[in-house]
């Protein structure tokens, strides 16, 4: 029982590191903030290459989250633009990689990888890409307001 | 116990670290699998499974040369998710009257198979179609016991699979034949973007 509330605080402790400035606990959660978009699209768009309204909803509570962690509306937007820009690129990555591969034959290697810039393209603007901003700003009003 | 302790704040981020990572486990699964998609496509096999000629007097006075074929096509990776629909072929016989010697047929459109069916890792689907006569000229040409005949099938299929929305996948074979059993060889791919779909313009194949 001792050894358990001794292991948890010392976790506690290098968690409490990770939070310990407001840089650090913005990087951490920017960090966090582009895993959970592109984790969030990854799954959606290899299962039916499209974003349902659930998707779109659980990125939108992402960004609320994240926001009202960060609890300040300047620095939310700048790790919004971040999150949102880290995602975008390890969500391409993620999608494209295989399909570079030499098994699909030319011009198919060409035009699926093209198809998956127009889907996550269409996937993230005009009106989500907004949507989470927003979302974002009132998270972090809320942040403000609330901790 | 720690949890109840510490700031709303950062309550907040343990639970926001704990949903990104039950994300990331949701989306590992379905990009592992998503990553078996294009060897699947492209090692979808495709196989005669019994081909039958048989020479029948026709209303003419001649003879007529019988076809009996069924195909199969399975998926040897591990990727789920594929759909067969819409199985068409076409046919060229080529009669070999000697090891220096041949003429090929064009047979045409086969009819219609309405044969669909799960591709999942394991799965066969059979394409059985009703026996039809060859082409006039390969009738004649068989007729000759000493002419060896061989089937060409020209085959195609549309994949369903989780990019419907925006692109249809379509592998063609060339399967080679004249009695029994014989494995086809994949001669392209088609990829062709799905009108409303957010794609751009058509796709093409290629040899593999």
């Amino acid at each position: 029982m001792a050894a358990v509330e001794e292991a948890s605080k010392t976790f506690s402790k290098k968690l409490s590191w990770l939070v310990a400035s407001e840089n650090r606990r913005t990087a951490v959660i920017v960090l966090l903030w582009s895993l959970a978009i592109a984790t969030s699209y990854v799954q959606a768009l290899v299962q039916r290459a499209y974003m349902t309204l659930f998707d779109y909803g659980l990125v939108l509570i992402i960004c609320f989250v994240a926001g009202a962690i960060i609890m300040d509306v300047g620095r939310a937007l700048l790790g919004y633009v971040a999150a949102i820009a880290v995602g975008t690129i390890l969500l391409t990555v993620v999608l494209i990689y295989p399909a570079t591969s030499n098994l699909i034959p030319y011009p198919g290697d060409i035009l699926i990888p093209s198809l998956w810039v127009t889907v996550i393209f269409t996937a993230i603007f005009p009106f989500p890409f907004i949507g989470y901003l927003v979302a974002t700003i009132v998270g972090a009003a809320v942040g403000e307001r609330y901790f | 116990m720690l949890f109840a302790k510490t700031s709303r704040r950062n309550q907040l981020t343990i639970l926001f670290a704990a949903a990104t990572l039950v994300l990331l486990i949701i989306a590992t699964v379905g990009t592992v699998n998503y990553y078996q998609f294009y060897p699947a496509i492209s090692q979808i096999q495709a196989s005669i499974t019994s081909l039958q000629t048989s020479l029948v007097p026709d209303n003419m006075g001649g003879y007529a040369l019988e076809v009996k074929v069924a195909f199969s096509t399975g998926n040897p990776t591990s990727y789920n998710g594929l759909f067969m629909k819409h199985f068409e072929s076409t046919y060229d016989v080529m009669a070999i009257f000697s090891p220096t010697s041949n003429e090929t047929f064009t047979g045409g459109a086969m009819t219609y198979n309405a044969a669909s069916g799960l591709l999942n890792p394991g799965n066969t689907v059979s394409i059985v179609y009703p026996s039809f006569n060859a082409t006039g000229d390969a009738s004649q040409a068989a007729s000759n016991p000493q002419t060896k005949m061989e089937f060409i099938f020209h085959i195609d299929f549309v994949l369903s699979s989780f990019l419907d929305k925006v692109t249809m996948v379509i592998p063609s074979y060339d399967c080679t034949g004249s009695s029994g059993s014989s494995e086809c060889v994949q001669t392209g791919i088609t990829i062709v973007t799905t009108p409303g779909g957010s794609g751009g313009g058509g796709g093409g194949g290629g040899g593999v």
